[in-house]
C-alpha cells in the first residue's frame, strides 16, 4: 500500500515565536496539510492567525471565512489581509492549556500555471460557552509560482511555548 | 515585548530548525501586515456588533408585541 499520507516536518515551540516558517518544502508531493496546536500571548480570549505564502509581501487572493459559534455564525472577507485566515486561536485570557487545533489543506501547491485553492478549519474552546467553528476558503490568483515557503503568523503578538505546527505531504497514488 | 520579532525556520528539505530575529525588512513588512489585520478585525467587529444589535432590536419588538421569552427563542 502505497504512504499517500507523510509527515515532512513537525516542531513544538519550546520559547515564544512571532511567526514558525516552513521554507525548502519539497516539490515531490501532491498537496499539503498543515496541522497547528497552538496558543498566543495576545490578550484576550482569541487571536487569528494566517498564513503567508512564498515571502509575498501582498497577497492576489479571493478569501471568504465562514465562522460558526455556538449560538449564531457569521462571515467575513478579510480583504485587507495578506494572507490566508486559519481561524482564531486561544489567547492570554482562554482557559490556561487550551490550544486551538486547526487543519489546512493546500491543493495543487507545485503548480506554477493555475490557480491554487485552500481551505481551513480551525476549533476554538474557551470554556465558558464560547465555542466555535470557523471555516476559511481562499484561492491564490497570484498564480505562476508553485508554493516554497509557508509562514505561520499571529495577527498580533506570539504563538507561546509549546505550541506544535506540523507540515505533511499528500501524494494521491 | 521583545519575543514580538522573533520568528523560528523549518528546513523541510534539510530538517534544520533556526530560531532567529526578523530582519529589518521582515519586521517592515510585519507592520503592514498588521495594520492589515488590524483593519480586518475592525471591520469585521463592526459587523458582529451591529448584528448584536439589530438582534437584540428586533427580540425587543418581539417582546412588544407580546411575544414570550420562550417564543422568540423559538424563532432563532
Amino acid at each position: 500500500m502505497p504512504n499517500t499520507y507523510n509527515l515532512i516536518k513537525s516542531h513544538t515551540l519550546s520559547s515564544t515565536q512571532s511567526s514558525v516558517i516552513f521554507s525548502s518544502i519539497p516539490q515531490t508531493y501532491d498537496d499539503l496539510i498543515l496541522h497547528c496546536s497552538a496558543r498566543t500571548n495576545t490578550s484576550g480570549n482569541w487571536q487569528g492567525i494566517y498564513l503567508k505564502f512564498n515571502g509575498e509581501s501582498s497577497l492576489t487572493a479571493n478569501k471568504a471565512t465562514l465562522l460558526i459559534y455556538s449560538s449564531g455564525s457569521g462571515s467575513a472577507g478579510f480583504t485587507n489581509l495578506n494572507g490566508c485566515f486559519v481561524g482564531d486561536f486561544t489567547a492570554a485570557s482562554s482557559p490556561s492549556n487550551y490550544f486551538t487545533g486547526s487543519e489546512t489543506y493546500l491543493s495543487n501547491y507545485r503548480s506554477s500555471n493555475t490557480y491554487k485553492t485552500f481551505s481551513s478549519n480551525s476549533i476554538v474552546m474557551n470554556g465558558s460557552n464560547n465555542s466555535f467553528l470557523e471555516s476559511g476558503v481562499l484561492s491564490w490568483t497570484s498564480g505562476g509560482s508553485a508554493l516554497t515557503s509557508l509562514e505561520v503568523i499571529p495577527g498580533a503578538n506570539s504563538f507561546v511555548q509549546n505550541s506544535t505546527f506540523s507540515l505533511y505531504g499528500i501524494s494521491y497514488s | 515585548m521583545t519575543d514580538i520579532y522573533k520568528a523560528v525556520e523549518l528546513n523541510c528539505t534539510t530538517g534544520e530548525v533556526v530560531e532567529r530575529d526578523l530582519t529589518p525588512e521582515e519586521i517592515a513588512q510585519r507592520e503592514i501586515d498588521a495594520a492589515a489585520y488590524a483593519e480586518d478585525q475592525a471591520i469585521r467587529q463592526a459587523a458582529v456588533e451591529a448584528k448584536a444589535a439589530a438582534k437584540a432590536s428586533a427580540e425587543a419588538k418581539l417582546a412588544a408585541l407580546g411575544l414570550t421569552p420562550e417564543e422568540i427563542a423559538a424563532l432563532r
